[in-house]
């Protein structure tokens, strides 16, 4: 029964100890504000595009529906807070027909739809959309979700769509009435920390369960 | 304009300071930076891709070579055709095959004077079944990169083709058609969008 006890015990431990090291999965695309530096950086890119930010959005078959997010990061200095813009262009020229069979959905973290419509159209991004005030280091996530009818003819097989999404930036100073600044770290720190106390005393515990064991087995 | 007293100096530089005070507060709120940047998104369509592998045995030998068309075959004669579909795409197919028989008698002769089933064929019914509308549907998804069982085998001639198929051709038309697993029912025979043999 002890030892049961015991094993028990060394797995929750070692349970508690691993964790903190869990991390959550990132998003499938990213756009990074990087300041200084002035453009927006676009990953992952693919062989299309070096800033397609749909790689989940590749190989679609008829009655698909594909998910994926897209992350919008302030990656500037804490001098500044950014305001950042997205609106749609549009399809390239000749991807206007494939393009056209779908539906794109964009929704925002907090739910508002900002777009759903075929992904070669404009759709309610034809103006500029203000995703937030980003401080230093705070980002969004964007819901994205792709929509491929059943009914979607043989002709499109192998086909590629190329479509434009524009970000512009404005940058302000810093106002010291401003909130304090997020720092991106999005990790629950007060859970790790809890964690790690319950480590310390779970050792604690085994450390006095082996002493008294010790105690009783030379009093007997 | 000419300033009277003292007073209106006092006045004017009150305004240019308040001015001033505003320019700055506005300041505050006037992006001093501006940029803009175009991501092109890309979205590709998958597609099928399926070939018709027929082949025959080699000799008495244990492997196959790529069937050739046969001369010479003599009445009650079987001879070796394996055909199968292979999935080369990337993506799982369901597959269906249709198989007509032609045959070409020569000049002056009726195909009414013939035997009945003067050509038989040894299909596999445990992978495949004959459906009314004329296909052979293989009963399982085929995978990327696999292939189905045969659907036959091998082809027989009566042995009581006479006279009437001297010179005669026999032509085993196969002809394969694919359709994607995902989102399109719940097995081959509940699959839409197969291609138009037209097309």
């Amino acid at each position: 029964m002890k030892r049961i006890l015991k094993l028990s015990l060394s797995l929750a431990l070692a349970l508690c100890m691993l964790l903190p090291l869990a991390t959550s999965v990132s998003a499938d695309g990213k756009v990074t504000y990087s300041g200084n530096s002035g453009d927006f950086i676009f990953t992952p890119g693919s062989e299309h595009s070096p800033t397609d930010l749909f790689d989940g959005f590749k190989g679609v078959m008829p009655g698909d529906t594909r998910t994926q997010k897209i992350n919008v990061v302030n990656d500037a200095d804490n001098q500044v807070k950014v305001m950042i813009y997205l609106r749609a262009l549009g399809a390239h020229e000749g991807s206007e027909k494939f393009l056209s069979q779908m539906t794109l959905t964009v929704d925002a973290t907090d739910g508002e739809r900002l777009f759903k419509a075929p992904p070669s159209e404009k759709g309610d991004l034809t103006d500029w959309y203000c995703l937030g005030t980003f401080y230093s280091g705070s980002d969004v996530d964007l819901d994205i979700m792709l929509e491929v009818p059943i009914e979607m003819d043989n002709e499109f097989q192998n086909a590629i769509g190329l479509f434009d999404w524009e970000f512009k930036v404005e940058e302000f100073p810093v106002d010291p009435t401003d909130p304090t600044p997020g720092t991106g770290d999005d990790n629950n720190t007060v859970l790790y920390v809890c964690l790690g106390l319950c480590s310390l005393v779970l050792i604690f515990f085994i450390v006095l369960f082996k002493r008294r064991k010790d105690e009783d087995e030379e009093a007997a | 304009m000419k300033f009277k007293n003292g007073s209106a100096k006092r006045k004017l530089l009150t305004f240019g300071l308040f001015f001033i005070l505003l320019g700055v507060l506005a300041y505050g709120t006037v992006a001093f930076y501006t940029e803009d940047s175009i991501a092109t998104g890309v979205i590709t369509a998958g597609n099928l891709d399926i070939k018709l592998i027929q082949q025959e045995k080699f000799g008495d030998e244990f492997y196959n070579v790529p069937f050739e068309n046969i001369t010479g075959v003599a009445p009650g004669q079987t001879v070796s055709r394996i055909v199968s579909v292979e999935n080369c795409g990337a993506y799982a197919a369901y597959v269906r095959v249709s198989v007509n028989l032609i045959i070409t008698l020569e000049k002056g002769y009726s195909i009414s004077s013939a035997p009945e089933n003067p050509v038989t064929v040894d299909f596999n019914t445990t992978d495949w079944t004959y459906n009314e509308d004329g296909y052979y549907y293989y009963n399982h998804p085929v995978e990327p990169g696999a292939a189905t069982a045969p659907l036959f085998s091998t082809v027989s001639f009566s042995g009581a083709l006479g006279k009437t198929f001297e010179n005669s051709k026999a032509n085993l038309k196969v002809d394969a058609y694919a359709t994607q697993v995902v989102n399109n029912g719940a097995n081959v025979f509940e699959a839409a969008g197969w291609p138009d043999p037209e097309e």
